[in-house]
């Protein structure tokens, strides 16, 4: 094959994939942009230019401001936890002596592949007040007065999502890190072990420094899992209440687009989304960025 | 030439891909039609002359050969009915119907008719979370029914006006500019209220409660046997509506109700509101209320109530098939009583739910969509309605003619309307273009757990509703001087 069929064998392949991403992703994210300066209320009818207006009712809005609140709560508290828990489950799981870590790989990984759907009412059954099995195992153990009804209640409803998103997500991440670790050459932990090193030190020294270029993009995917499934288990699990403690963004935007038609005011809450995942991810990039060490 | 070959094919492959995608993108129809086609204009000849014979009116074949476009809605109620009256319709007046109905039909909708393909007749029930009617309603884009409504029935000497019960053709629904006149005419309509085990009430020598006292008296009783007296879709406090609003209708009076859904000053802050608020949340307060209820979604709190655990529960008729596979006491049967009142003489009120038909302005054919939709409430057309869909139109008579057809727990449901309850048909007014206010959140969501585990009071509750309709007043002001 030639310099120049090479070429258009390239253009060919890549064009369908280019033209997809465009079409269905990088189209949207302008027109949603775009829209947000428009006041876009009706189906029909013609938007009419708002300026910063949609922006400037943001501030104003208390509603906008809870679910801001509990957004940033979520993309700050999930990219921590996830992609720390599954580093954990990953070490656990290639480098201890268990006998059964072929059954937890796959345990682990296991709601990863079940519908995000599925995943929210299976949580809603586990935490029901009355049949749930931990409120079950609450009473069996005589602690009825925390047996508490946990989606709703406004003092847990959040956190009860978070275990969820946590248990869902947790898996897919380890198994990144687990072909991160398989990576990293044996050496390395055998001259650790005759350093001396224990396991605490050789998870410091050896397997965090190699895998760190994985754990950052784990960080990154976990960023994407705050706004996106959150926003999945809300609506199966609590439907965003009670009262509005688990009303994420995305929520509120689909609230205000198809419950009030206003699409363009919609598209400015879509806007500031887009704005906490960029300004986080950059964030996270600018803490993480250290020399990577190559092998 | 071989290098032409390949980047001709290699070209095509591209394009091939391409369309594949796009292709995608397009919608299923499902065309029940089928009698036009073949030998189509002796077919539609001879159910011309049908027509002429089967409505006693000569110009009935001018329709002939036209299609009708037909989007609907297709919800709990399934579709079965609609396409067994196309056909029929089809067959009578000769023309084609294309029927589109879908789950989402809203999303199928919204991208046709932004590109200006409007459809004669939109079938769609007004909870229908795409936005369109809502849509059509703020731009004013549905055509005026009166003149349809002023003629006479296809199989009877009175006006099509006259078939159907009172209290539909001007609520808010149906007549959503307030003056009473109509541009969606209601097809079918289904009770909501509160649900109970007949059978238990029978056993127990229990009776259906008319007053909030009745009501508490039951809550005694039901502790004595364990049960809890309430409990609701904890998750989707808007399911109260069915209980609250005929409450608030029959303490307030329809027209007190009425500046509600207008968001009149005061509306939701006034005495009587505030007795039927507190009744509320003394469900809560005096142990009638299922414990966890406000954790449970629908499923599950309707479950507990079917397992005996609570007494009643607001739910529609359409609970008797989303349940259908849930378990229950034994013996359980269905029944629906009203909301209480505050008065032993008060009035008494129940909410139903309705399935719209709608003809937009820009409709293609309207005097054929006007066809249409007398043909939809004939007699013919109730029955099949009842027997394919269980669907019962709010027309004269129409419980007698099915009840042969339809079973018994449903009869029962309606059979609520026998005596002196008032259907309540009026929803909160659409709201003005660009209003952020969400009702549904200001007016439930937001309060009603935080009530019921006496974290707020009915007064705040009210305050903070009287607080939105303020806001929602002034959008309707602003969006007048626009």
């Amino acid at each position: 094959m030639n310099k120049r069929s090479g070429y258009i064998f390239a253009a060919v392949t890549i064009i369908p994939g280019f033209f997809l991403v465009a079409l269905f992703l990088i189209y949207p994210m302008l027109q949603m942009v775009y829209q947000s300066f428009f006041d876009v209320s009706s189906l029909l009818g013609n938007p009419s230019y708002a300026g910063l207006d949609n922006y400037k009712s943001l501030l104003t809005d208390e509603n906008f401001i809870i679910a801001l609140k509990n957004t940033i709560f979520l993309t700050l508290l999930i990219p921590i936890a996830v992609p720390f828990i599954s580093l954990v489950l990953a070490v656990l799981v290639t480098q201890t002596k268990l006998k059964e870590k072929a059954l937890y790989r796959v345990l682990f990984f296991f709601p990863s592949v079940l519908p995000m759907v599925s995943v929210g009412i299976l949580w809603q059954f586990i935490y029901h007040p009355t049949i749930g099995i931990i409120n079950s195992a609450l009473n069996s153990l005589g602690l009825e007065a925390i047996a508490f009804a946990w989606l709703g209640d406004e003092r847990f409803a959040m956190w009860a999502v978070v275990i969820t998103m946590i248990w869902q997500a947790a898996g897919y991440l380890m198994v990144m890190n687990i072909a991160g670790i398989d990576r990293i050459p044996l050496e390395l932990y055998e001259s650790a072990t005759l350093d001396g090193a224990g396991a605490l030190r050789k998870f410091t020294a050896v397997t965090v420094p190699f895998l760190w270029e994985v754990v950052r993009m784990t960080i990154v995917f976990a960023i994407g899992i705050a706004t996106n499934v959150g926003f999945i288990l809300t609506a199966v699990m609590t439907a965003g209440g009670p009262g509005l403690s688990t009303t994420v963004l995305l929520r509120y935007m689909f609230t205000q687009a198809f419950q009030n038609s206003n699409f363009g005011y919609a598209m400015s809450i879509a806007v500031v989304v887009l704005l906490i995942s960029f300004v986080i991810s950059l964030i996270s990039n600018r803490l993480t960025n250290r020399e990577t060490i190559e092998y | 030439m071989k290098k032409v070959l390949v980047r001709m094919l290699s070209v095509l492959c591209a394009g091939v891909m391409l369309f594949t995608v796009i292709a995608g993108c397009g919608t299923a129809k499902t065309d029940t039609s089928g009698t036009t086609t073949g030998d189509s204009s002796a077919a539609a000849k001879a159910a011309a002359t049908s027509a002429e014979t089967a409505t006693g009116d000569t110009g009935k074949n001018e329709f002939e050969n036209k299609t009708l476009d037909f989007y609907m809605f297709e919800g709990g109620y399934g579709k079965a009915a609609e396409e067994a009256i196309v056909a029929k319709f089809e067959e009578t007046y000769g023309v084609k119907v294309n029927m589109v109905s879908s789950p989402k039909i809203g999303e199928i909708l919204r991208p046709k008719m932004i590109s200006g393909m409007t459809p004669d007749v939109i079938m769609m029930n007004l909870n229908d979370s795409s936005g369109i009617v809502q849509a059509l309603v703020k731009e004013k884009s549905i055509l005026e029914l009166t003149p349809m409504l002023d003629e006479k029935a296809l199989d009877s000497d009175s006006t099509v006006r006259d078939t159907f019960l009172s209290g539909f053709l001007d609520c808010s629904f149906t007549a959503p500019y307030g003056d009473g006149t109509t541009y969606l005419l209601p097809l079918l309509y289904s009770p909501q209220g509160l649900i109970y085990n007949k059978d238990y009430f029978d056993k127990k020598g229990l009776k259906a409660p008319k007053t909030w006292d009745d009501f508490f008296a039951l809550g005694e009783a039901a502790k004595k046997d364990g049960r809890a007296l309430f409990t609701y879709q904890g998750i989707y406090p808007s399911y109260l509506e069915i209980m609250l609003y005929p409450a608030i209708a029959s303490a307030n009076g329809i027209d007190g109700y009425k500046k509600y859904v207008n968001y009149e000053a005061g509306s939701f802050k006034n005495d009587a509101v505030k007795q039927v608020l507190t009744n509320f949340q003394d469900i809560s307060k005096k142990g009638y209320l299922l414990k966890g209820t406000t954790a449970m979604n629908h499923t599950q709190s309707q479950t507990a109530m079917m397992q005996g655990q609570a007494l009643f529960i607001p739910c529609g008729s359409w609970m008797e098939g989303e349940m259908k596979d849930a378990p229950r006491e034994e013996g359980f049967q269905f029944a629906m009583c009203p909301a209480p009142t505050l008065t032993a003489d008060g009035k008494q009120y129940a909410s139903v739910g309705l399935e719209t038909i709608l003809i937009p302005k820009a409709a293609k054919n309207p005097e054929l969509a006007k066809e249409f939709l007398k043909f939809m409430v004939t007699q013919e057309s109730q029955k099949v309605f009842a027997e394919k869909a269980s669907g019962i139109e709010p027309v004269k008579g129409t419980l007698d003619l099915c009840k042969s057809i339809i079973s018994e727990n449903l009869y029962n449901f309606y059979a609520m309307f026998n005596g002196d309850v008032l259907p309540l048909v009026d929803s909160l007014k659409a709201l003005p273009d660009g209003c952020k206010v969400v009702t549904n959140d200001e007016i439930w969501v937001k309060p009603t757990s935080k009530v019921m585990n006496d974290q707020m009071t009915v007064d705040q509750w009210m305050e903070d509703v009287e607080k939105a309709f303020a806001q929602i007043r002034d959008d309707f002001a602003k969006a007048e001087q626009k």
